[in-house]
Order: C-alpha cells, then structure tokens, then sequence
C-alpha cells in the first residue's frame, strides 16, 4: 500500500487504485489508463491474490471510452505555467527534439539538478496537478454509510468481506456502515475525515498501513481488524469483532 | 569535418561533462559524422541512454530527440520506440556500465528478438561515473575502487555475447582507431536488425590513473598496442597474438 505511494525519491503524488472484482479490474483499467493519459502521470493498479484468482462473469464493453493525450507540439514539452499543470506530451518524432532526462529539470527538458527553484517548481507542478484535481480522480462505494454507528473501512478483497459483514450485522440489528476505498491514493482525507465522530474500524491484509492514514484524517486511531497469515479476513471474523466492540 | 556538423548539437549545452582525455567525446563526435556522412535528418532519430558517463553522449548534447533512462534500460526504452513507431532510427548509446552489466540481460534479448535497432558501446572498461569501480568489463588484474589488489574475475566480451544472442551486425574498434569506428558506425546506423558496434574508450580519470597509465595518450597508445585485427568467432590468432584485443567486423548479414 505504502510503496506505491512512495515508490520514488523526491515528493510526488500518484494515483492508485485497488479493484475489488473480475469486472471491476476491467473497468477501472481502462480508467487507469484515461486518467494517466489525461494527467501524464502513472497510474497504480494496486491488487491482490484474492482478486487474481477470482472467476466472475464481468461485461466487456465493445467500444470503451478511451482519452488520448495532448500531443500539441509546439510549447515546452516538460512543464508548463498554466493552471492545469499538464504541459502537451508530443510523441517521439515528431521533429520537437524532445530531451527527455529522469533527472530534475526545467520545462524545455534541460537538466536542472543543481538549480533550487527549477526543483521547487518541478516538485510543486507534479503534486498539484493530481491534489487540486483530487475530487474528480477520488472513487469511493458507501455502503449503509449516513444512520451506521460503527464505520468499517476496507478496501480490494477483504472488502467484500466487510460487504458481507455489515449485511450480517444490519439484520442483528447492528448499525453497520462500509465505506469502502477504491481510489487508495490520492487518500481520501475529507470524507475519511467527516467519519470522526463514529466508531471506525480499518479491516486490512497488513499490520495497519491505511489504518495509520485513517489516524492522520481522523485524529484517532482506529481499531483494526488486520490478518497477515496469507489467509483472507472472513465475514464471520469481522462480525465477531464488531459485536465485541458494540456491547 | 563539414560544418554541417554544428547542427546536430546544442551549443548551449557545451562544454560536456566528459573529464579530460575521455574517449567518449570521440565516439559523441564520430556518430555525427557519420550521420553527416550518410546525410540523414537528425530529425529521423531517437537516441536512447542510460546511467553513466557514456549516457551523456546523446544527452542533452544532441539537437534530436534524446531520452536520458535510468541504469540498463536503454534497451527496453529503445525497443519500446521502435515498436510504437517503426519509421524511427532508433540508437541506443551506452557505457559497459550501462549496456553491459545493468542492461546485459536487456542486451541478450533485444539482440535475439532482432529489433532494428542499433546498439553503440563507449566501452571504458570501468565503471566510470559512479566511482571507478568495477565493471563486468574490466581486464583480469586491473585494479579499481572495488578491486583494490587486481580483478580477478574473467571480463565479459560484449561482441560475443551479442553473436551468441544473434545480432545481425557486429564490429569493434577503439577510439584511437577513429577512422575504423566511423566506417563500422555508418555501417551500423543503417544496417538492418539488431547492430552492436562497441568501440573501446579510453578513461584515463577513474581507470588510467589507477593502473599506471601517465596519461589518456598513453592510454590510446595502449589501444594501438592492444587492439589488433582478429575474428572473435573463428577465434583465429593472427600474428600467433592470443592476449590482445580483436578488433574488426565480426558479423555482417
């Protein structure tokens, strides 16, 4: 979960998201593959062994609606002033005698490496082009989310757990809610954030990595239902827990 | 040299990076003439690199699109372009470093999946910019940062590997014998399939100064020395000479 996030040096946001089905890998593929072309950013497809191995009936779509990038020649190919902090990637050949360097660098391409505000700027454009566009590339599924007392938050397969779980709760009586993460980074701090005043738990194949995001938006620590024997986390191991933590 | 030349650069780049007595400011200069030489638009190029200072051959200094990877991957890079724009001249240039150790495996499949492509290696026989240490290339006894008291291990000769791997056009030379380099170079640029031309560097900074080389002259004396005319692949001992470098065309299909 973390390493994708902070899988380079120097800070940078990125996007990754985490499918929970057959079909929902299909879906949100091709919209990894729009958002990367529309913002010029790699995009995550975070996913676990649970998922891979699932057999589902999923909907191909014939047609499925793709985004190109801009490839306008012409301006700066490597950054740009405007707004929306996207500069034209043109392709290869197409006579811009592109200079393209993984290193620091201005928006001509020139390597900048030792020059603080050309770093700066760099920095500045490639994080705020994904924080200021966080609304439109954040996906979430609410489940029973507005009367719950008791919030689980999950994410990938372990969702469809919970999914169960607060199924089985609700008709014991238990007030229940999933807020289930799709998009995991950028993190969705407001909405995480707006569930403060609610009993969270983070339910997640690792020791507490969103759990430890969920402290920073809510200010408290969570509890966490958390499994890291290779095992999936079952419905009836979240019930169990929420009925202890409802008495 | 035709003044054309001066086209192919960013002049505002200079001076390079190159310390004094570096080979590769041969080889940077011999793949443009050749390029003048053979009168093709820079425009039709792209030139990949990566890690090391034969990376910075191309970039920034070429006026073409030049894309600067991280360590070993030229290669993929360059096959990646080559496969979404076929049209497109694509040449990897590339350090020992870079080509021959982090980038082997890269070196070994893209030679067998025959890509036309062509592969130059300034080999320096040292890896050069990240501190003199020791390269997959460097010579039995030759001491460097991480071979304090001599090498000890067998270096690799790269023209083997890529006749072993299948490349259609193989050559080497050194930067002492330039005019050699620029034929095998032209050549190179536009043979078809996989071309690998290693030309063979002179460092005088990270390697000479270690291994009692006075200075980069010296060490292009020593190329003149060492490297003699020879087939890699028949093995054949010209002059009775079996310690020395082979240099020459090895493969032209």
């Amino acid at each position: 979960m973390q390493q994708a996030r902070w899988g380079a040096g120097g800070d940078h946001q990125i996007i990754a998201i985490y499918p929970w089905s057959v079909q929902e890998m299909y879906d949100l593929t091709i919209e990894a593959f729009n958002l990367s072309e529309k913002l010029r950013v790699p995009v995550v497809i975070l996913t676990d062994e649970l998922v891979a191995h699932l057999r589902e009936n999923a909907k191909f779509k014939p047609e499925p609606s793709t985004i190109d990038r801009n490839k306008r020649t012409g301006k700066p190919a490597f950054g740009t002033k405007d707004d929306t902090g996207i500069p034209p990637m043109p392709p290869l050949g197409s006579k811009q005698k592109l200079l393209i360097t993984g290193t620091t660098h201005d928006e001509e391409g020139y390597r900048k490496d030792s020059d603080p505000e050309a770093a700066a700027a760099l920095a500045a454009r490639l994080s705020n082009k994904i924080l200021s566009r966080k609304e439109e590339i954040i996906k979430f599924e609410k489940d029973s989310l507005d009367d719950a007392d008791i919030v689980i938050i999950s994410y990938g397969f372990t969702a469809r757990s919970a999914s169960r779980a607060v199924k089985l709760a609700r008709q014991k009586g238990i007030k229940l809610g999933l807020l289930r993460l799709v998009t995991i980074w950028p993190f969705p701090d407001e909405l995480t954030g707006s569930l403060k005043n609610k009993k969270i738990i983070v339910a997640e194949m690792n020791k507490g990595q969103i759990a430890a995001e969920v402290q920073r938006c809510t200010g408290t620590p969570p509890q966490l239902i958390s499994r890291t024997d290779g095992l999936p986390i079952q419905p009836d191991e979240i019930l169990e827990f929420i009925q202890g933590v409802s008495k | 040299m035709s003044k054309k030349v001066y086209n192919y650069i960013r002049k505002e780049t200079f001076p390079t990076p190159f310390c004094p007595g570096c080979g590769h400011g041969i080889v940077m200069g011999l793949i443009l003439r050749a390029i003048n030489e053979l009168d093709i638009d820079m425009d039709e190029f792209v030139f990949v690199s990566g890690s090391g200072c034969a990376g910075w051959i191309p970039n920034p200094h070429y006026a073409a699109d030049t894309m600067h990877t991280s360590g070993g991957q030229s290669i993929p890079h360059a096959i990646g372009i080559k496969k979404a724009n076929p049209n497109l001249r694509v040449v990897v240039i590339g350090g020992d470093g870079d080509i021959g150790s982090a980038g082997g495996n890269h070196l070994i499949h893209a030679a067998k999946r025959n890509l036309d492509i062509t592969v130059i290696c300034s080999n320096n026989q040292v890896l050069a910019q990240s501190g003199g240490q020791i390269a997959p290339t460097t010579p039995i006894g030759a001491i460097t940062t991480t071979s304090r008291t001599g090498n000890v291990e067998r270096p690799f000769d790269l023209c083997k590997i890529a006749h072993a791997a299948g490349a259609q056009y193989i050559a080497r030379a050194s930067a002492y014998h330039a005019k050699l380099s620029l034929k095998y170079i032209k050549y190179g640029l536009v043979a078809k399939g996989f071309s690998f031309i290693e030309v063979l560097s002179p460092c005088p900074v990270e390697y000479g100064r270690r291994n009692n080389f006075k200075d980069s002259v010296e060490m292009l004396r020593g190329l003149r020395i060492n490297c003699v005319p020879g087939d890699i692949i028949t093995g054949s001992e010209q002059r009775g000479i079996t310690d020395r470098v082979f240099i020459g065309e090895f493969v032209r299909k």
